[in-house]
């Protein structure tokens, strides 16, 4: 087993180098209304990573953690396929990217605890995403997501007014 | 003559102690542990001035939160440093400084009593980017004056971005 792991990292470490595409840093706020029931009030940041695979596409893996009252006292996670609704926001070298764009993901969101489960699918609007991969960063304003609870089947929304890429 | 040129040089040494930006707004998100203050993240939307490059800046601004009534700041803000040949300078595209912040700032009521608290900020991740700046992960330290007590908060993020 230990073996299968260790092959698995070191395959990992050589191949990401020859991924097509750009890889980001993302950091942002995280928020809902105190309505929502899907975690307790507090203030919350999200941390993650974004992968531009084509010129129109990307993925997302985020973490999102508790700030206050109790730092790391909630932890939700997710995922996100992102589509770029104006133009090609990473194409290849001889197309000029455009600056501003608009962006359409479809994700999974859940919480990491049993005892009041919350998980499902979302759908976010990114209406405000400036720069990009050839610009090094990219902030994504006042992205608004719908959410799908499954366990307690109701929908809720949730909002980052603010997200930062910064892409390596 | 002499006197005209002692003009122009004092003139020109007074311009160089002016901000070449020096007024614009600031958009910050917070989370405050306090007895008089409420669990959900504070927006806090401010208008900042900065009249001279070494100088501190002066805020003033309204802390809105879904869950309990908005409060007015008023408070000072001074920059250590600033590194422009720092570590993470990679990182962006344009030319950028790395500083540490200090700022102190009161918190008002709209309704009697009106001070709520007396606040202390230390921003240890904050990038100048001339007509922008932005700092992360900020701590605070407060003085709660409705309870008479010690409380805390973090700054999550804060986008200060200079108009003129």
């Amino acid at each position: 087993m230990k073996r299968v792991r260790a092959t698995i990292l070191i395959l990992l470490l050589f191949t990401t180098p020859l991924m097509a595409g750009s890889l980001a840093l993302s950091l942002g706020t995280w928020n809902l209304p105190p309505s929502s029931e899907v975690v307790s009030e507090g203030t919350f940041v999200q941390v993650g990573g974004v992968w531009s695979f084509a010129p129109r596409w990307e993925v997302e893996l985020f973490l999102i953690s508790e700030a206050t009252p109790h730092p790391g006292g909630q932890l939700l996670g997710g995922s996100a396929f992102t589509l770029a609704l104006i133009g090609d926001h990473n194409p290849t070298s001889e197309v000029v990217p455009s600056y501003l764009n608009l962006f359409l993901s479809l994700g999974f969101l859940g919480k990491f605890e049993t005892l009041s489960p919350s998980y499902g699918p979302f759908i976010r609007l990114s209406p405000l995403a400036v720069g990009g991969p050839h610009f090094k960063v990219r902030e994504r304003s006042l992205n608004f997501s719908l959410f799908y609870n499954i366990p307690q089947n109701k929908v809720t929304f949730f909002w980052n007014i603010f997200l930062i890429d910064l892409f390596f | 003559m002499k006197r005209l040129v002692v003009t122009l040089t004092l003139l020109l040494l007074t311009l160089t102690l002016f901000a070449a930006w020096w007024g614009g707004y600031r958009v910050a998100f917070d989370g405050l542990v306090g007895d008089s203050f409420v669990d959900n993240e504070y927006l806090s939307l401010e208008v900042t001035l900065r009249p001279f490059k070494r100088g501190p800046s002066l805020q003033t601004g309204v802390l809105v939160n879904l869950a309990g009534p908005p409060q007015w700041s008023v408070g000072l803000f001074q920059h250590l440093f600033v590194w422009t040949d720092h570590p993470l300078a990679p990182l962006f595209r344009r030319a950028s400084g790395y500083s540490i912040g200090i700022g102190s700032d009161l918190l008002f009521n709209f309704s009697l009593p009106l001070l709520s608290g007396v606040r202390l900020t230390v921003e240890p991740l904050l990038f100048d980017f001339s007509d922008k700046r932005i700092a992360l992960l900020g701590v605070h330290i407060l003085w709660d004056v409705t309870s008479a007590q010690w409380g805390w908060g973090l700054r999550l993020f804060e986008i200060t971005h200079y108009l003129f």
